[in-house]
């Protein structure tokens, strides 16, 4: 009797949050809540296989944010191989802003975040420099498309739209939501001719601390199937308070002489 | 004839289905041996790290189920070398850190000069100069993953340094891991000023109650915090927890799948003999040999499976040892306490899975079995 109880426990929230009714702008503000933290530091592996040779190219990469008010950054770091090492994303957001931000290069050079510059592949990867800068959840077309159950969990299907003349590649962004997790756990990104362009599923979804859920693994499937990319978590922590001055061109110049012999 | 040679012959008389279900418990005994090589095996290795650094004492913060302590401030050192007995304190940074292309590997800090490093062996190069030397030493099972020598550079986190030597321990965790000192690990993991372990040694001849008093002491006066002895800090890691555990799931699961295993076939076997054992009881034999008969039979079935199965298990592990995944992070334990565990349970299913068709066996009336077509 003492097992069935987490099960019903369990079943009983998939049922409520499946019975409640959630608005676009509710299932944004859960995720948006959920992701709140005064700054975090994550370690994660960037692995693109290749379908026809299933040669895997491995990246190392250092993610840091920190928060001030509304004002938010975050820095993308390659740690390995050593052609890129170093290199670095630095996206800033700013209320009632564009994302913006620039790209670092050692030793010294910083380039802003053009349309050129964000059509570029990641480090190589299936994701794109706009995956990581665009943010569509603040998007001002967003609305509930319908439910769907994803691997038996419950989810509302979020349609983003990006607003006339912006600067980007997607019309439309499709977000399975799990509100019981506050999590997208699956993304569809389409193009202009309404085609899939790519699609991220999470996987591996951790309770962390405080009661929060992330995913630890997800796979990021481009159109074509010539390719997947997984963006693999090995360590995470939240809640930090990392100075300014480490997502500045000084700081990352600093921080790279310092870790060279 | 004698006894055995009945029960080998009855086992004989249906080859494939006697084989069939050796290979069943040959399986499920691999299963088990594999996984307790694995976990004892782990927990040997930490335990034998320990106890070749001369640790008498290992103070940490018992926080969470994560395999590595979180961090916690290294000022309590100067507090812990006043309490009576002890002799000298070792703070200590370790990670698990996704390096270039490897998954995880473990990463430690060591202070320069500490007594952690007596123990090592140096097989090439030379140990890191000064804290601030921008240098890593590397376990000989590291090196082999990393493809490292003594002058390339390893890259741990966000510091890249220059390898400087290659050291060999009698622990596979020590063997698998990348050292650098103490100061460089605080840096670059932004944990300045912090470890997540102490080493302490004790003064010689601290008696076990003296040994009790203190690591009381140490929990009273730090709030949170746990002293372990080698072989307790082992135990309560919490991936050999959860090692242990699946080993005796799985022995569980083995010893029930493979008793219903054997005692189908040793039941059909029953059932197709039901006139050769009417005859046997006919000719005067006790009921009690006719229970040993089947018994036998089982048993022998399931301790040939048993041997089969420990040389399954101890050909898997060695296999996993040499998976490019788990290279370097599991050292299977053969022994012959393990092949002791294997052949037990082996030889508990036999007995399990033979007791019902001993039953049925000897409890057929004679006159009846005889009739039996």
């Amino acid at each position: 009797m003492r097992s069935v109880r987490p099960l019903c426990a369990v079943g009983a929230l998939g049922l409520a949050a499946w019975a409640a009714q959630y608005t676009a702008d509710q299932l944004i503000a859960r995720i948006m809540d959920a992701q709140k933290t005064s700054g975090f530091r994550t370690r994660a592996r960037l692995i693109r296989t290749s379908a026809g040779t299933g040669a895997e190219e491995v990246t190392q990469l250092l993610i840091k944010g920190r928060r001030e008010g509304e004002a938010a950054e975050v820095l993308y770091q390659a740690l390995w191989p050593p052609a890129v090492r170093g290199q670095a994303l630095v996206v800033q957001r700013r209320p009632g802003h564009a994302a913006g931000g620039f790209f670092y290069e050692p030793p010294d050079s910083r380039r802003p975040l053009t349309a050129e510059l964000l059509a570029r592949p990641f480090f190589g990867s299936d994701l794109s420099v706009e995956d990581l800068v665009e943010e569509f959840w603040s998007w001002p077309s967003q609305r509930v498309a319908g439910r769907e159950a994803l691997e038996g969990r419950a989810c509302y299907i979020l349609e983003s739209r990006p607003p006339a003349g912006a600067a980007t590649a997607y019309s439309l962004v499709k977000s399975w939501i799990a509100p019981d997790l506050a999590l997208p756990v699956r993304i569809e990104k389409y193009f202009r001719d309404g085609r899939v362009a790519k699609r991220f599923t999470a996987e591996r979804l951790l309770k962390q601390a405080g009661g929060r859920w992330a995913a630890a693994r997800v796979v990021v499937s481009p159109a074509g199937g010539h390719s997947r990319t997984v963006l693999e978590g090995t360590k995470s922590e939240r809640d930090l308070l990392l100075p300014a001055e480490q997502f500045t061109l000084e700081g990352l110049k600093n921080s790279l002489a310092a870790a060279t012999p | 004839m004698l006894f055995l040679t009945v029960v080998l012959k009855n086992l004989l008389r249906r080859p494939a289905r006697s084989l069939l279900t050796l290979a069943g418990i040959a399986i499920g005994v691999a299963a088990v041996v594999a996984l307790t090589s694995v976990a004892w095996g782990f927990e040997g290795s930490w335990e034998r790290a320990y106890a070749a650094r001369g640790t008498d004492l290992i103070v940490t913060k018992v926080t969470s189920q994560s395999p590595m302590p979180a961090p916690f401030s290294e000022s309590k050192r100067a507090e812990l070398l006043r309490m009576p007995h002890v002799r000298q304190v070792n703070g200590l940074l370790s990670d698990l850190v996704s390096i270039e292309e490897s998954p995880t590997v473990l990463v430690f800090g060591w202070e320069p000069g500490g007594f952690l490093w007596e123990h090592l062996h140096l097989v090439q190069g030379r140990w890191p100069a000064d804290e601030k030397e921008k240098t890593a030493v590397l376990g000989v099972v590291a090196a082999d993953i990393l493809k490292k020598g003594v002058g390339s550079t390893v890259v741990v986190e966000t510091g890249e340094y220059t390898v400087c030597g290659i050291f060999d321990s009698g622990a596979l965790v020590e063997n698998g891991a990348v050292i650098l000192t103490l100061p460089q690990l605080q840096q670059v993991t932004e944990n300045e000023g912090k470890v997540n372990f102490f080493n302490l040694r004790l003064d010689p001849g601290t008696t076990p109650a003296e040994l009790e008093d203190l690591r009381a002491a140490i929990r009273a006066r730090f709030p949170g915090f746990s002293a372990f002895t080698a072989g307790e800090v082992a135990q309560n890691n919490s991936a050999i927890r959860v090692a242990k555990a699946m080993s005796w799931a799985t022995s569980l699961l083995a010893l029930l799948v493979g008793a219903v295993g054997v005692m189908n076939t040793v039941l059909m076997s029953v059932f197709e003999r039901t006139h050769e054992i009417g005859v046997l009881l006919a000719i005067g034999w006790r009921r009690s040999r006719i229970v040993r008969l089947i018994l036998y039979e089982s048993m022998v079935l399931s301790l040939s499976g048993g041997i089969a199965g420990s040389a399954l298990g101890f050909a898997a592990v060695k296999l996993l040892q040499w998976s490019p995944i788990l290279r370097g992070k599991i050292e299977g334990e053969v022994s012959p306490g393990l092949f002791a565990v294997a052949l037990s349970v082996a030889l508990g299913l036999g007995m399990l899975g033979g007791l019902y068709p001993a039953y049925r066996g000897s409890r057929l009336p004679p006159g009846e079995a005889l009739r039996y077509e």
